[in-house]
């Protein structure tokens, strides 16, 4: 559709498309060293054991506000890695059920939140900036409420 | 985000002491370049693809004709932009919407780019970065699929509750962001000025130095 409207208006679809894709391999190879941070990040965070720590610590909290404790580890896999917080949520289905209570809620969480860290990495990382201010607290603030939300509404809504 | 990185980092070397598993976190982070790097070459070809057809819709002035129609809302929230970044972000929003995140990602970057001044993320960058971190989709198409192939009894049952879901957590990540703004330059004012007392002062201080 877009090469059709390209070409109806008599524009030079092949060169745009090259140019296109030129600046395109300038933004990825910008953005590999960045990557490769953040996997080394979550790397040692996974396999050391801190993020079992971390989900065992917010446990209490979580059934305060009427979360499933087997959700929770997915509450911090969630910001890191968009294809662990998948896999893990395969797990959650397998083990509880696809319509049960902690399945829907887990399925919510996911439809509802964003690999935080990732998006942030690959946009600073391509713009070149280093001091990210006040955007790391603001977008978990963002994520904590869509998991908060999460449970309350899959309450409401399939009781 | 370096305090952040050496919090993680820190936390995790801790831990594995702890409990012995120094080997494993070894092998994880000789795994983790060879993963970033498949990451990469996976999503750079979409970034490329979709690059290149972009430039083509951006010479056919597509986008200028959809980043009319919603320039108003987005001059409200960002104040003003010029035309090319505003185009930008309208795509990036628009494909995240429709769910076409690999598509999204090359505007986005374009958007930050021409935002950015110097290291320091400005107020706009961080709402950007912020608006794409809290998930808009309207369908979440792989969710569904992976509900579906587990044998739910209707997989998108739950999108009524995602939707809300996810203006929620825009709305809290917003409104969140424009408190920092303001408490920021209220605080810088203060410094200015020197009404403020030293504790106050040395507090806003700490403010501009976290993360």
């Amino acid at each position: 559709m877009i090469i059709a409207a390209g070409a109806i208006k008599r524009i030079n679809v092949f060169e745009a498309f090259i140019e296109g894709a030129q600046q395109g391999l300038g933004t990825v190879v910008s953005i590999l060293p960045t990557l490769c941070t953040l996997f080394f990040l979550i790397g040692i965070f996974m396999s050391s054991g801190a993020s079992d720590i971390m989900s065992f610590a917010a446990a209490p909290f979580a059934s305060l506000i009427g979360l499933p404790d087997a959700v929770i580890p997915l509450m911090i896999l969630r910001p890191l890695s968009g294809s662990g917080a998948m896999a893990f949520f395969k797990t959650v289905v397998e083990n509880f059920g696809v319509d049960s209570f902690t399945g829907r809620v887990a399925a919510v969480m996911l439809g509802s939140s964003e690999t935080t860290m990732y998006t942030v990495s690959v946009y600073y990382g391509a713009a070149g900036v280093k001091k990210t201010r006040h955007t790391i607290p603001c977008a978990l603030i963002g994520d904590i409420t869509a998991f908060i939300a999460a449970g309350i509404l899959v309450r409401l809504f399939f009781k | 985000m370096s305090k952040f990185f050496n919090v993680l980092i820190l936390f995790s070397v801790i831990t594995a002491l702890m409990q012995q598993k120094a080997g494993a976190v070894t092998d994880a982070v000789l795994e983790s370049g060879q993963r970033a790097i498949e990451f990469t070459l996976t999503m750079g070809a979409a970034i490329i693809i979709y690059s290149g057809l972009m430039n083509v819709a951006n010479r056919a002035g597509l986008c200028n004709l959809l980043s009319k129609l919603l320039r108003p809302v987005l001059t409200k929230l960002f104040g003003p932009l010029d035309s090319g970044t505003m185009t930008d972000i309208t795509m990036n929003i628009a494909c995240n919407f429709l769910g076409l995140g690999n598509a999204a990602t090359p505007y986005g970057i374009n958007a930050v780019k021409s935002m950015a001044s110097g290291d320091t993320a400005t107020n706009a960058m961080i709402l950007f970065v912020v608006i794409n971190t809290s998930s808009i989709q309207f369908l979440p198409t792989t969710l569904a699929a992976v509900r579906r192939s587990a044998g739910s009894a209707s997989p998108l049952d739950i999108l009524p509750c995602i939707w809300i879901c996810s203006i929620l957590s825009l709305t809290a990540a917003v409104l969140s962001c424009k408190i920092c703004e303001r408490a920021e330059k209220y605080f810088a004012k203060l410094r200015i000025t020197g009404i403020g007392s030293c504790d106050h002062s040395g507090r806003s201080n700490k403010a501009d130095k976290r993360i």
